[in-house]
């Protein structure tokens, strides 16, 4: 056995020499970009299958993107962030008399008047029918989903074939993409059988298509095939007729497969496979022209394993001190500029896009001699000279409690994040707060509580990852990040468990069709959110996605997968 | 009593006591014998010591130095810097510390679970011996890989004394609570055959307790193969830990370990090679001397050898 093991030995160093040489030697690719199949075929690089092409299910990007080759909603959102049509003939607005709204009441209601010439792929035309029939689905008490904005609707009603309206009980100014955007379709009342219920629906892994493509197979694991759909509204697209959605787990694999053109579009690549696809003739890199993600700090205000920071406090975090001391104490430009190549964008407020990004909000500094004081104010102080303070006279610790927590974040983003986390955890660590760093995967983090969710459970001081809405509007996230009710495990994820009467009165303030009045509120939350800090903002991240060089018109975006344009997309 | 003390003091009988001590010498004397077992007791004695002695490096295991990020091996970073611009070798040396630790408390607890439960099975034999190997017959059939990582996952979530997150302890018990079966089946093997022997039947007639038997007198003569088998899962035990590490199962960073070194290697390998190859190398050098030196082992603890060496056995 020794002997067959000394043999495995040789033979694995001889192999990491072989590959280090391969490796001294490897230099990307200058040949045109081999074509996967043929010249009207496209191959998409995926880290898994997606678990359905209904986003509504388990949001994990893989089924937005495949619902986006298939499934079409009533608009969608552009990378500048415009909305626009797809099922929808026309935005319905105030001035156009589809929107009309009862301002004595508090309601609204918003006319869709549909197109009439989109067709499913069996020759069944789109109608007002199937968004009647998805609305029933998704607002099924026992079998359905929440969607944002569902708590506002009274009733979806059937007014033609071609037409429908939707009564608000409340005003819902995210009304435009409410039945559309990145994560919703429309269904086929028709096909999907409506008691299997809208999570878990056959039609959910095998849609009839009202997109451009069709899904001809699926070999769990390994691939998926989709054709071009004769039945496409719009004539003479989509030009490309064949997409494979392939499989390949291995990111590294996936950046080698686009440095050597067997494969065109791999989606979500971070900032190594950027700096490394830069110089490629045949992979190029396509950046959101807009910024949506923030990486973020999320600060458990409750006792580690509690979720109610009134009841249990948490004895380091409650104090908002402490939080402001942690935001002086992280060089943000540092992470960003070396981490992730001067990318991201330095980001301290919610209200950063357009258009409600007409705050005063002023960048906090970064000065960890500020932030030794304000711990020492906040009764934190090293008496032992270890390193790290404890409380002498704290505010939620008893006395000689050690300011040593859990830093958390998840796997799937890769090195970049597990730096970060460790450079954050060494710049708190030279203003005396002890982190243990750990990562999880993003499905332990981010489950619900009764799966044992780390986040939704409270079990975790401090973890960070990057998030932001979706869309152009903030208020669903701002209610979902920081409203009272959304503390509640299940109900939102104020994973702070941070309680403000005053923010939760401008929240609803915030739900209104007057835009002066919202950015007017908008930024009377921002003030708050700075003096707070319930959760700290650091830089954004770049949304970026690989294409080959061959493909036109790939245009990566913050709001929606890649996808979002396929059937505009042309081969050299 | 008349015959026994003839027999005692003769030159063919030597006394028990001088006996053990030239059985130490032969083992000793073959172990010098077989050159790739000195190879390999220099190679792993030397990365011992330039582990115990990282402190001597200039720079810090952990501190973040952005400036140098990536650089390749040089006179100031013999080995280069990681993504993080940290000095590579000063890493690997305190890595090994974590690394050769994991390996070698693991194997103790190997130990300390799979000899007792050979000991007890071959001594007693019956349904008790039964018993015991058909529970260590269900832990070989368990996928060591998987249940490794299943362990690792679950004790991550617990944090109870000697088992917080990721520690060495409780790494290296994920290990070592997997790999005792080797030893108790070799410890049983070896008590089915020594039990037999008349001289445990003479200590048995004497009176002597089955504990002071087991341990007095059938254990020092069964350690030669555990010995050897110790060498060779010390180096299993460095590969999972290598392995976990890289699965990211293993020592969390910032606290380096070979295996969390690789494993943040591979998103590099192509463009900063040095990053994989020199822990590669050193994880190369630590599982192959060891391996040797449980080669020499085995030869020098080989009975027919030594009777082969003074010629009663051909």
């Amino acid at each position: 056995m020794s002997k067959n093991f000394r043999t495995l030995a040789l033979l694995t160093l001889t192999s990491v020499t072989i590959l280090s040489l391969i490796g001294c030697q490897a230099a990307p690719s200058t040949a045109p970009a081999a074509n996967p199949s043929d010249e009207k075929s496209i191959t998409i690089l995926v880290g898994e299958d997606p678990p359905s092409f209904n986003p509504m299910v388990a949001d994990t990007g893989y089924d937005a993107l495949v619902m986006e080759l298939v499934l079409l909603g009533m608009t969608d959102i552009d990378p500048n962030g415009t909305v626009f049509p797809e099922l929808a003939a026309e935005l319905p607005t105030v001035d156009s008399g589809g929107v009309v709204l009862d301002e004595a009441a508090g309601t609204m209601s918003v006319t869709w008047k549909m197109r009439q010439d989109v067709q499913w792929q069996d020759g069944q035309s789109v109608t007002a029918d199937d968004v009647l029939f998805t609305w029933n689905a998704i607002q099924d008490p026992n079998t359905g989903s929440w969607i944002p904005g569902i708590d506002s609707i009274d009733s979806v009603e059937k007014v033609d074939q071609y037409t429908f309206k939707v009564n608000y009980s409340a005003i819902y100014p995210g009304y435009l993409t409410q039945f559309g955007g990145e994560q919703l379709a429309i269904w086929p009342a028709h096909y999907c059988d409506a008691s299997q219920g809208f999570v878990a629906w056959d039609c959910g892994r095998k849609p009839l298509s009202d997109g451009p493509f069709v899904l001809q197979d699926w070999v769990e694991g390994d691939h998926m095939t989709f054709l071009k759909n004769d039945k496409y509204y719009v004539a003479g697209k989509p030009e490309i007729e064949k997409v494979t959605v392939q499989v390949v787990p291995d990111d590294s694999v996936r950046k080698t497969m686009m440095q050597q053109g067997d494969a065109d579009i791999d989606m979500w690549i971070n900032v190594n496979t950027i700096n490394d696809l830069k110089d490629s003739q045949v992979a190029k890199v396509s950046l959101s022209p807009s910024d949506r993600f923030v990486m973020r700090l999320f600060m458990n205000e409750a006792e580690k394993g509690t979720v109610d920071a009134e009841a249990t406090p948490h004895p380091i975090l409650s104090d908002v001190r402490v939080r402001q001391a942690i935001r002086q104490a992280i060089d943000v430009d540092t992470i960003n500029n070396e981490i992730f190549l001067g990318l991201g964008h330095p980001q301290w407020t919610e209200f950063f896009r357009p258009p409600y990004n007409k705050c005063d909000v002023p960048r906090p500094a970064y000065d960890p001699e500020a932030a030794k004081a304000l711990l020492e104010e906040a009764g934190w102080t090293d008496t032992n000279n270890d390193g790290v303070r404890e409380c002498h006279g704290c505010a939620s610790a008893e006395e000689g409690y050690e300011m040593h927590m859990e830093f958390i974040t998840y796997a799937e983003y890769g090195e970049p994040l597990e730096l970060t986390q460790q450079l954050i955890a060494e710049m708190l660590g030279k203003v005396g707060i002890k982190l243990d760093l750990t990562v999880v995967e993003g499905s332990v983090l981010w489950a619900d509580a009764q799966s044992g969710g780390i986040e939704q459970s409270g079990n975790f001081d401090i973890d960070i990852w990057d998030d932001g809405y979706a869309g152009v509007d903030p208020t669903d996230y701002i209610w979902e990040n920081y409203s009272i009710e959304a503390a509640t495990p299940g109900f939102g994820w104020n994973l702070a468990r941070w309680k403000n009467d005053e923010f939760n009165s401008l929240i609803e303030d915030s739900y209104t069709l007057d835009e002066a009045s919202r950015q007017e509120t908008f930024c009377k939350m921002a003030k708050i959110l700075d003096e707070q800090a319930p959760e700290i903002m650091l830089f954004t991240v770049p949304n970026a996605d690989a294409h080959s060089s061959r493909l036109e018109g790939v245009q990566s975006t913050v709001n929606d997968l890649v996808t979002w344009n396929i059937a505009d997309w042309k081969i050299k | 009593m008349s015959d026994l003390a003839a027999i005692k003091g003769t030159p063919e009988y030597p006394h028990p006591l001088e006996s053990q001590v030239n059985l130490v010498g032969n083992v000793w004397r073959r172990f010098l014998r077989h050159k790739g077992a000195i190879g390999g007791l220099v190679v792993f004695g030397l990365l011992i010591a330039l582990t115990v002695l990282a402190f001597v490096s200039p720079y810090s295991p952990t501190a973040s130095n952005l400036p140098e990020r990536f650089e390749g091996p040089s006179t100031a970073h013999w080995f280069g810097t990681d993504a993080l611009g940290i000095d590579l070798l000063t890493r690997i040396l305190y890595g090994g510390r974590i690394s050769l630790a994991v390996g070698g408390i693991a194997v103790a607890i190997s130990l300390l679970i799979g000899v007792p439960i050979g000991a007890i099975a071959g001594y007693y034999g019956g349904k008790l011996d039964s018993i015991l190997m058909r529970i260590t017959d269900a832990f070989l059939s368990l996928p060591p890989f998987l249940v490794l990582i299943l362990l690792a996952a679950i004790l991550r979530e617990v944090d109870i004394p000697l088992f917080q997150r990721s520690s060495v302890f409780t790494i290296s018990f994920v290990i070592g609570i997997l790999s005792w079966m080797t030893f108790s089946r070799l410890v049983r093997a070896a008590f089915l055959t020594l039990r037999e022997m008349d001289y445990v039947n003479a200590a048995r007639a004497l009176g002597a307790s089955d504990l002071r038997i087991i341990l007095g007198h059938i254990l020092p003569n069964a350690v030669g193969p555990v010995i050897v088998e110790a060498t060779l899962q010390l180096g299993y035990a460095i590969i999972q830990e290598a392995g976990l590490s890289f699965l990211g199962f293993g020592i969390q960073p910032p606290t380096p370990s070979w295996g969390n070194l690789l494993s943040d290697a591979q998103e590099h390998f192509i463009k900063y090679p040095w990053l994989a190859v020199f822990p590669g190398i050193m994880i190369f050098l630590s599982i192959i001397s060891v391996n040797y030196i449980g080669d020499g082992l085995r030869d020098a603890f080989d009975p027919y050898k030594m009777l082969e060496k003074v010629g009663e056995y051909t």
